[in-house]
């Protein structure tokens, strides 16, 4: 039996920490672009052309008339293609590994732990809790046929990953400015609120929690039913209480395995069918 | 199988970048897209126009302007003199031409803030029309316009396909000289009101309207089918990548649908 210190799973944070950079680092590119400057070897794309949902809103307009949304661009379709490869094997992990906006919503969370101790991502009450977190698929709905139907950006001025890198340049709509604002506040109380309220793309990616080849396994002969994975969830899952976690909120971040903070080896772990 | 995070890390990390190396080697990674496939023919004859002697070792292309880059510099580059160039742009007769950076435009063009811009994006633009040398116009969040006076000076000094001068036309600000070259304080409530109307594009058909904006604009589907001469088709199409395909004259349907917007929006 393993202690119960946490075990980091750094390789998530120096994946997190990388990919805020990078992405920060793009937008500035692109404003400093203007001015006959450049970052060398790095992209002046714009952020709209490097994030995947952009692929995913001009799904229909691509297929009906062959063109993109506004704004978006080919690069936005590849990135699509390659995290729903991702999220069939192993579920929703861009969200828990790469997306910029859910790894601010953690490290502002990190204050927030440390603000409400316990109470920390117990704010809301389950059985009201339980149908918030549908509202993401009405968010989905509602962008991709507002799309659809104006061949525009539906989603852009609320979107808070826009605001983020890029509400230093004076191109961000209040209401980004707003929603980004609400999220990081709702942060420090609530972990990841954005992503299980109301991000669309993660209401899509988790869709593939329920049947990606990889997932959270728990080994009940071993079990200790100590709660403490469930505890740890970022997304409030009861992993303590499932054979496999095939929730749709589940980010694939691993905090709950054996790896990090289960105390018995081998008992959580990320695997496929036939593992345990 | 059970997975490490070590591994699952790594996994992704190849995934995204492999998938995007992959992709570049391809040509299929394009992070600014050229809006719809006239464009493409557009960019192609540009290119075809230059064959391969015309451009030389040393020589730049028009892509390689910056914002920094002072008119005199520019004309220097592509030996285009610097009253045209001063023309085309309608240098107001107190600046100095051969000093004048491309990212002062704005400081000339107060009224052209929106989505009608003349930036740097033109000048590459006219400088690739006027020379021909070979130039990609990648239409990003903007598209490129010209003003009047520069797409005069093309269509008499450059060797224009009917495309090019089909965009050239649906791109053009018109603009009085005199009005560019007097940003004063007398003129100021003209500008002011010529602002305002300028603001109001957003009901302006022009290349990238789709049938969806004239709908927004208050537009019937029966007028709309009227003036184009058939069914509307997919609401999210280009009026212009409609007209190219069936053979229609853009400027002309342009002006009819122009009218009909006008007068629902008065």
């Amino acid at each position: 039996m393993k202690s119960f210190t946490k075990n980091k799973i750094w390789l998530r944070t120096v994946l997190q920490v990388f990919f805020f950079i990078l992405i920060a680092l793009i937008a500035v590119n692109r404003v400093l672009e203007d001015s006959g400057i450049e970052i060398p070897l790095l992209s002046n794309a714009s952020l709209h052309a490097v994030c995947p949902f952009g692929g995913v809103v001009s799904l229909y307009q691509f297929a009906a008339v062959g063109t993109f949304t506004q704004k978006i661009h080919q690069s936005s379709f590849i990135l699509m293609i390659l995290v729903f490869v991702l999220a069939v094997l192993f579920g929703s992990v861009f969200c828990g590994w790469v997306c910029p906006l859910g790894s601010i919503q953690e490290w502002v969370g990190k204050l927030g732990k440390r603000l409400f101790k316990k109470h920390y991502n117990h704010f809301i009450p389950r059985r009201i809790d339980q149908y918030l977190r549908y509202l993401r698929y009405i968010m989905l709905i509602w962008v991709l046929y507002a799309t659809a139907m104006t061949g525009k950006l539906a989603f852009g001025d609320i979107d808070p990953y826009y605001a983020l890198f890029n509400f230093w340049t004076g191109e961000v709509a209040v209401t980004g400015l707003v929603v980004l604002g609400t999220t990081l506040l709702a942060s420090l109380a609530v972990e990841r609120p954005w992503c299980k309220y109301a991000c669309p793309y993660g209401a899509i990616l988790g869709i593939t929690n329920l049947f990606s080849v990889f997932a959270i396994r728990r080994r009940e002969s071993t079990c200790k039913s100590c709660d403490i994975c469930t505890n740890e969830c970022p997304m409030n899952i009861p992993v303590h209480a499932v054979k496999v976690v095939r929730d749709h909120q589940c980010i694939g971040c691993l905090e709950c395995t054996s790896e990090a903070i289960c105390p018995v080896e081998n008992t959580v772990i990320f695997a496929t069918k036939g593992s345990l | 199988m059970k997975i490490h995070s070590k591994t699952l890390g790594t996994i992704i990390a190849i995934v995204i970048f492999g998938g995007i190396l992959g992709a570049s080697a391809m040509g299929l990674w394009k992070t600014e897209s050229v809006r719809n496939p006239n464009s493409v023919q557009r960019n192609q004859s540009v290119g075809e126009a230059a064959s391969e002697d015309t451009v030389t070792a040393g020589d730049y292309y028009p892509a390689d302007i910056r914002g920094n880059h002072r008119f005199g510099e520019i004309s220097e580059m592509f030996n285009i003199p610097l009253e045209i160039l001063a023309q085309a742009f309608a240098l107001p007769a107190d600046i100095d031409p051969a000093t004048f950076k491309n990212q002062d435009f704005e400081s000339i063009y107060p009224q052209f803030e929106g989505e009608q811009e003349i930036g740097n994006g033109s000048m590459k633009w006219f400088v690739a029309l006027y020379t021909g040398l070979p130039f990609e116009l990648e239409d990003e969040e903007e598209d490129t316009y010209l003003l009047q006076p520069a797409v005069d000076i093309l269509k008499i000094h450059a060797d224009l396909t009917a495309e090019q001068i089909a965009y050239l036309d649906t791109y053009t600000i018109e603009i009085e000289i005199e009005q560019a070259e007097i940003n004063t304080a007398e003129d100021n409530a003209d500008n002011d009101e010529e602002e305002t109307e300028l603001k109001q594009d957003g009901m302006n058909v022009a290349g990238k309207t789709t049938f969806a904006d004239l709908l927004d604009w208050g537009m019937s589907v029966e007028k709309i089918e009227t003036i184009i001469g058939g069914d509307l088709p997919n609401h999210l199409m280009l009026v212009y990548d409609y007209c190219a395909e069936n053979g229609l004259p853009f400027g002309q349907i342009k002006a009819k649908l122009q009218v009909e917007v006008d007068t629902l929006n008065p």
